[in-house]
């Protein structure tokens, strides 16, 4: 039985994506630990793309990785690295907690891959119509909570706490 | 793509998910707890995307409106960060809890 190429590529990624994840909440650096976040998003992104959604999938590479995740990775830089990490001493429990919550989840979702089909191509025109139509309200508020955000957080940043 | 392959991210997404809450759960830096968040986050975006399959409109917008938030929400987390930075010096839980911040 020969396994399709774009299915050999969801389990490459996904093996990828998981070594990523591994490294975002083990490294000791922060730095390499927030690169490895801008290259689980990218990881990320080629799998929305193959599930097929292309169009989210480079909003995620141009607004999530190349500006939010960048901008954790330049912070953290000029933060020294983030400081010594000390590590709780109940990690083994946090550990353990965390191997539930996706084992728990696998239970509960992971029955519902059957709803699955692969998805109706959009047209970007079709998205940009319902942003500009129908999502009009949603888009407005969007944009005045994330200017508010911007300048709540240029503020907190300069009045240092 | 079959169903096989949409298993396969499932799982994936799950075990983001799993991984993002042990390190939110089992570290004191805030650096690594945002960037353990941000593990969660893509783990969520995934189980959406796969969920919402029969919709894909619906799926394209959640997605776009979602990545959205999620970058105002780094640009907060980190402004205070670096705010706390400033203040004490350190970015352990601990300190800040001694800080009394």
């Amino acid at each position: 039985m020969s396994l399709p190429l774009e299915d050999l590529s969801v389990v490459a990624l996904a093996g990828i994506s998981t070594l990523l994840a591994l490294a975002v909440v083990r490294h000791k650096d922060m730095v390499y630990a927030s690169a490895s976040l801008a290259l689980l998003g990218i990881a990320t992104a080629l799998l929305v793309a193959i599930l097929g959604y292309p169009i989210v999938a480079v909003f995620l590479v141009i607004v999530y990785v190349g500006a939010a995740v960048m901008f954790i990775i330049v912070s953290v830089s000029m933060l020294g690295g983030g400081g010594y990490e000390e590590w709780d001493d109940y990690r083994g429990l946090a550990a353990g907690a965390a191997s539930g919550a996706a084992v728990l989840m696998i239970g509960l979702f992971g029955g519902l891959w059957q709803a699955y089909s692969p998805p109706e191509p959009v047209s970007l025109q079709t998205i940009a119509n319902l942003l500009a139509g129908d999502y009009a309200i949603v888009v407005i508020v969007l944009a005045v909570g994330l200017a508010a955000t911007i300048l709540e957080g240029i503020a907190i940043a300069r009045r240092g706490g | 793509m079959d169903g096989g392959a949409a298993q396969v991210v499932i799982i994936l997404a799950s075990l983001l998910v799993g991984l993002g809450a042990y390190g939110l759960a089992g570290s004191r830096n805030l650096v690594r707890q945002l960037i353990s968040a941000e593990v969660v986050f893509n783990g969520i975006l995934l189980l959406i995307i796969v969920f919402l399959s029969r919709s894909p409109i619906a799926a394209n917008m959640l997605g776009i409106l979602l990545t959205v938030v999620v970058a105002g929400e780094i640009i907060i987390v980190v402004a205070v960060i670096a705010a706390l930075y400033r203040r004490i010096a350190s970015l352990e839980t601990s300190a800040i809890e001694e800080e009394g911040v």
